[in-house]
């Protein structure tokens, strides 16, 4: 069995004010090139369809667009989309009857029926994004079930949307708080001879499983720290059947617009800008400047700046080319440090004393340090106060 | 503590409902969320937990349920009374909590409300809310205000820090972002106590006002001393015045005291005219009356010297005594002459040595005598002992022959005795037997003898009778011996000491005598004389002739002696003569030379006073020449000193006259000079007093300045002490305590918001939130570009949102309490977030369960949150629905 798995399109993305709708609408094309190049058995969606739960008329045209493409490039290829944390299960799921009609199955509550894929022989079991909680009975009930169903050679592949633990996050936006609970087996997902999963942006596979169990990344870059680290991607997966190894070879997607960040070490604003200047003015990007502070800020104008300076470049439409979107901001160690010193948490403040108090909101505040003599008249005070 | 049930009873619009949040999604989903058309009842379900633990509600503004309202329908109720929850037209209305406590154990907390009328009747009067608590598993109850109290020491917060943590209730967790920085201080302080800042504060404002009080009252004290001090025009008046004064004093000095010099000229003019007519006087009255009464007794003395004895006769007569006298020394030298060969007192002496030594040789003559007699008796004795001698000898002699008898009789009476006993001996049984076994002519065993023949019994015991009897005659002879031979040695003895002590006696004697013919012997020896009676006679009888040439001697010199005194005695007398002679004419001698002194004396005395020189002298009673002598001397001393005092004065007065003053006119009246002089004084007295009182004020206005500038000395000092605390009290100190204490809580306010900023990042992730040192105002910052976008109380509806729920969740970690609830609530608010706020929101929210344990509780009408969450209390109609 052939299967194309792909997954964390977020289309309708709003990107620092910028509409990516455009992007998604080229990266389907893409896909839809690639499904007529590979003619895979199967299409796997693994979840984050779209960016946030209410996406814009504008991301729905673009994803009815770009599926019914996708149909139409391979018109007998199953078609199984499941719902990510970031979708809207109820909404995805809203018009799935209707996507029944091109081939489409919209996975997007706790009991979906298996898809069966004729041309490879096997079976897809859709997994919506669950809690952490639910998954392992859900998945285990759903992937056994399949495995009855499809006959013992068939290969049954599971496709979820999870973070598995040992995933590498690199660039992922706010890491911190996507927290990997679930190893493989505790999610259940163990059963199936390939898992296909989406969440996680970097096409990697699951640690400790061979392929067995994959991320395939999304196929554009969702942040800046995303892009320039890894390319993205789409797989292609080859099971032979139950109990073989999966064989995985990606197929790039190059984004329309991509995003930059300029130049490739920090370097001061002046430098940075500087640098956007010279960025090509026919190819639409999007940049974050890489820029080292001294100190705590950059100037109040650096916004602004910048602005001007991506401004001066615009195509036929009047729309800038280089779409200019955040700092990166470098700063020096010294600078780090301080800062930390302006706050003192519970257990630091009922062991601190007024004098010191006193110290460290002069230094703050930039102003003068006590004298000796200033000091010695608080520490007499304090221990008067104590006695 | 975990959140389990909820029961609703007529609670706003919900009739009954029960939230059972244990099973079903609600159990499994970190996201639950209450949705429902407005008004529908949503955050009713927060009233009802609220209500059930504490009384109180949030919407209701916390307040507690008042004393009793005394309201006849409900149309009276205040907006804010609980009662107002109360479903319309019903009588009774409830909410029950079901939860789990921090001790495990399952609870049921309850409040109910009911008016008084019984069912049905809808009009009764509202009473008291009452609370409750179960211990499920036991069944035991508490009421009331214990009830209150132990759900909170179950739960582990009070009302205000479980709303804080736990309820974000619709628009009151903004409240913390926009409260006034006091609200904000008091809410940290729960979280940690910030007393001794505070304190510091206080300290150091203290101080500061201290010393800047301490600066005013010295600035105060300056300022007062400087108002004192005069200035310099007055003090150059002053000056001035004091010259003026001084030169006034000199002038009016100096015609007074010309004045009183004239006065004084005319003073003493007087007084030396007065000295003057007084000496005069007394010359004239006194001293001649001295004169006269001189003058008379030299008349006297020369009548006197007149009668008496010449001179030349008193001379004749001395002359004759003293040849008288010549003539009888003549005569007595003659007789001391005579006197003195007689030597009477060597005779006197010799004739003592002779009577001395008559008696020594009639001494020697008795002392021969007495020798003679004993030796005499030394003879006797001498004899005598030799007789004692040979008594005693003789006696001696005859001791050794009694000595001998005795012993031959104790020998006798010794054999009689051992023989008797023998006898005895054979006598008795036992020799008896031994006898009767004897044969004669064997040996007896006992007395060694032949047995020769064998007696009987009877012709023993007669035997030994005679033999008894001579030994007992023996005895007696012994005993008799004995006897003499004891009183032979006793007379032995005495006799010889008797012959001792009669040659004692007479060796005495005899030494006796050989003493004393020893000692006359020497006794002549020193008298010259040999020891034999008739040189002695013979030399007394020299003796006794001596004495009697001697004796007619010394008769011989008592007569010189006699004739001698005669003479002296005579002597004596007229030499007495001699004397009263010359004593008389000496005597006389001198009167004449008083008399010509006196005659001299006063002469010279009339030759001063010329006029006394016509008294005639009368005759005085009795003349002492030298009286009169030494009365004239002192007279004439006196008129002389008189008369030189007087020509002294005299002359005094011309020179005195000669030095008059100019001023001085002849009329001039020296009580108006007077009065003219004691003007001028009291007017410079004046001048005097003023001047004192002008330089006092000049020396007054020096201390004063003194003081004037010490006191600015020690205001410099008391301001730089000042400024050492300035800056302290400028940054830390308040009289409230409040700067320092913002500043400690300012830090936990920085920590807070530095986790809340976490929070805040995923939400978005343009902005920080931040605080000044020492303030407690929030502020929002560009976390790039670090420019300060917004104070807190400027944020934007969603921008608000964000920024209170990231400090919620912070605040619920802040502080050592992590006691929490199980559950978050959130009511409303995410209106105002734009789609992709929204999802950042919603994402971060559900990650909570992962890291904290914490589910969240979303009450909402937004309908993308229906679609995003699966877990859902519908609440319409007045009913709930749970599940998907």
């Amino acid at each position: 069995m052939k299967i194309l798995h792909t997954s964390d399109w977020h289309l309708g993305q709003s990107f620092f004010g910028y509409d990516r709708c455009s992007e998604g609408a080229d990266m389907m094309r893409q896909l839809a090139v690639i499904v007529a190049d590979e003619r895979p058995d199967a299409l796997v969606v693994a979840g984050d369809v779209f960016h946030n739960a209410m996406p814009s008329n504008e991301a729905s045209r673009t994803y009815v667009a770009g599926v019914l493409a996708l149909h139409e490039a391979l018109p007998s290829m199953p078609i199984v989309i499941i719902a990510g944390n970031h979708d809207s299960a109820a909404r995805l799921a809203a018009y799935g009857e209707l996507w029944r009609l091109a081939g489409v199955t919209i996975a997007a509550s706790r009991r979906e029926a298996m898809v069966p894929v004729p041309a490879g022989g096997g079976m897809i079991v859709p997994i919506a994004y669950q809690h952490p909680g639910a998954l392992p009975e859900v998945a285990t009930a759903a992937i056994a079930a399949a495995r009855r169903a499809a006959g013992a050679c068939a290969p049954v592949v599971a496709v979820a949307h999870q973070g598995i633990v040992g995933a590498d996050y690199t660039g992922h936006y706010r890491q911190p708080f996507l927290a990997d609970s679930l190893s493989l087996a505790e999610a259940g997902l163990d059963g199936a001879d390939y898992v296909a999963l989406g969440h996680i942006h970097r096409p990697q596979p699951v640690a400790g499983t061979g392929n067995r169990a994959r991320y395939c990344g999304s196929p554009l870059p969702v942040h800046f720290d995303e892009a320039g680290h890894y390319t993205h991607s789409v797989d292609i997966v080859e099971i032979a059947e139950a109990g073989a190894a999966p064989v995985i070879h990606t197929v790039p997607i190059s984004p329309a617009v991509p995003l930059l960040t300029v130049p490739d070490v920090p370097v001061t604003l002046d430098e940075a800008l500087i640098a956007l200047e010279a960025l090509p003015a026919d190819a639409p990007c999007y940049v974050r400047l890489n820029v080292a502070v001294k100190g705590q800020w950059l100037p109040g104008d650096a916004k602004e700046r910048a602005i001007e300076v991506a401004a001066r470049v615009t195509d036929d439409n009047g729309v800038v080319v280089k779409r200019f979107c955040e700092f990166a901001i470098t700063r020096d160690e010294a600078t780090r440090a301080d800062a930390s010193a302006v706050t003192a948490d519970v257990e630091e403040l009922s062991r601190m004393e007024p004098l010191e108090a006193a110290e460290r909101y002069l230094r703050h505040k930039g102003m003068e340090p006590l004298s000796d003599d200033e000091r010695g008249i608080f520490e007499a005070i304090q221990n008067t106060a104590i006695n | 503590m975990k959140i389990l049930k909820v029961d609703i009873h007529n609670l706003a619009s919900i009739t009954d409902a029960t939230i059972d949040f244990t099973t079903g999604r609600l159990a499994e989903d970190p996201l639950v969320l209450i949705s429902g058309p407005t008004g529908a009842g949503k955050t009713t379900v927060l009233d009802a937990i609220c209500l059930a633990l504490y009384g109180r509600t949030p919407r209701l503004s916390g307040e507690r349920w008042p004393e009793r309202i005394d309201l006849d329908n409900d149309n009276n109720i205040a907006i804010t009374s609980l009662v107002s929850i109360a479903r319309r037209t019903t009588c009774e209305a409830r909410a029950t909590l079901t939860f789990e406590a921090n001790d495990g154990e399952r609870y049921e907390a309850q409040w109910s409300i009911r008016r008084t009328r019984p069912r049905g009747a809808s009009s009764g009067k509202w009473q008291r809310a009452a609370q409750s608590l179960i211990r499920v598993a036991t069944g035991e109850e508490l009421a009331g205000d214990d009830a209150r109290a132990r759900v909170i020491g179950l739960v582990g917060m009070d009302y205000d820090q479980f709303i804080r943590t736990t309820m974000l209730a619709q628009g009151e967790f903004t409240s913390f972002l926009k409260c006034k920085a006091d609200e904000k201080a008091s809410m940290l302080e729960r979280i940690i106590g910030a007393e001794r800042f505070a304190a510091a504060s206080v300290a150091i404002f203290n101080i500061y006002k201290t010393a800047e009080q301490q600066r005013d009252n010295i600035k105060l004290e300056w300022k007062t001393l400087d108002e004192q001090c005069l200035k310099e025009d007055k003090i150059t008046e002053i000056n001035a015045l004091i010259a003026e004064g001084t030169a006034k004093i000199a002038a009016l000095t100096a015609r007074y005291e010309s004045l009183d010099a004239v006065i004084k000229w005319i003073d003493d003019k007087a007084a030396i005219k007065r000295e003057s007519d007084e000496l005069t006087a007394r010359l004239d009255v006194a001293l001649q009356e001295r004169y006269r009464r001189c003058a008379d007794e030299k008349a006297r003395l020369d009548a006197e010297l007149a009668a008496g004895d010449t001179e030349a006769a008193l001379s004749g007569k001395l002359r004759a005594a003293t040849e008288a006298v010549a003539r009888y020394r003549e005569v007595i030298n003659e007789l001391n002459v005579k006197f003195t060969a007689l030597d009477l007192t060597g005779r006197q002496r010799r004739r003592r040595d002779n009577d001395r030594r008559r008696n020594a040789l009639n001494i020697l003559l008795t002392t021969i005598a007495t020798i003679g007699v004993k030796r005499q008796h030394a003879a006797e004795l001498a004899a005598r002992a030799a007789d004692a001698r040979t008594a005693a000898d003789a006696a001696t002699a005859v001791l050794p022959a009694s000595e001998t008898a005795a012993r031959q009789a104790a020998e006798a009476l010794r054999a009689g005795q051992d023989i008797l006993d023998k006898q005895e001996l054979s006598v008795k049984q036992t020799t008896r037997e031994l006898r009767a076994s004897l044969v004669v002519g064997e040996m007896c065993p006992v007395c060694g003898q032949t047995v020769e023949r064998l007696i009987g019994e009877e012709q023993f015991t007669s035997i030994l009778a005679p033999m008894r009897e001579r030994v007992s005659l023996l005895r007696e002879a012994y005993l008799k011996a004995e006897a003499a031979q004891r009183a032979a040695i006793a007379e032995a003895k005495r006799l010889g000491q008797e012959a001792v002590k009669a040659r004692a006696q007479a060796d005495n004697a005899g030494t006796e005598v050989t003493n004393l013919e020893k000692k006359n012997a020497n006794d002549a020896a020193a008298l010259r004389v040999e020891a034999a009676e008739a040189a002695i006679t013979a030399a007394i009888a020299a003796v006794d002739e001596e004495n009697r040439e001697i004796d007619a001697k010394i008769e011989e010199a008592g007569t010189l002696q006699r004739q001698l005194s005669a003479q002296t005695a005579k002597l004596d007398e007229l030499r007495n003569v001699e004397r009263v002679c010359a004593d008389d004419l000496a005597k006389l001698r001198r009167r004449l030379e008083i008399q010509s002194i006196v005659t001299q004396s006063l002469a010279a005395i009339v030759g001063l006073m010329p006029a006394w020189g016509s008294h005639n002298p009368m005759a005085a009673v009795a003349v002492d020449a030298e009286r009169l002598n030494a009365a004239v001397r002192q007279l004439q001393v006196d008129v002389s000193g008189a008369t030189a005092a007087i020509t002294a004065t005299r002359r005094r007065l011309e020179a005195h006259l000669a030095a008059k003053p100019v001023e001085v006119a002849d009329d001039t009246e020296i009580a108006v000079l007077r009065e003219q002089s004691a003007r001028a004084k009291a007017e410079v007295g004046e001048l005097q007093k003023e001047q004192g009182a002008l330089q006092q004020s000049l020396k007054n206005n020096d201390d004063v300045r003194r003081d004037r500038d010490a006191a600015a000395t020690r205001l410099e000092r008391a301001q730089s002490n000042l400024e050492r605390y300035a800056r302290l009290n400028s940054c830390f100190g308040s009289s409230d305590g409040k700067k320092l204490k913002t500043i400690a809580l300012g830090f936990i306010l920085g920590d807070l918001l530095h986790r809340a900023n976490h929070y805040l990042r995923q939400f978005d992730d343009h902005y920080e939130l931040c605080n000044e040192p020492g303030s407690l105002t929030i502020m929002l910052r560009d976390r790039q570009l670090g420019n300060v976008q917004g104070v807190s109380t400027n944020l934007s509806g969603g921008e608000s949102f964000m920024v209170s729920l990231a400090l919620a969740l912070a605040l619920a970690q802040a502080g050592n309490n992590v006691i929490t609830a199980d559950t978050l609530f959130i009511d409303e608010g995410f209106g105002t977030l734009s789609d992709d706020a929204l999802c950042n929101v919603i994402d971060t929210l559900e990650t909570l369960r992962q890291i904290g344990g914490r589910r969240v509780v979303l009450i909402s009408h937004i309908a993308a949150l229906r679609d995003r969450i699966t877990a859902r209390i519908d609440i319409s109609d007045g009913k709930v629905v749970t599940g998907d």
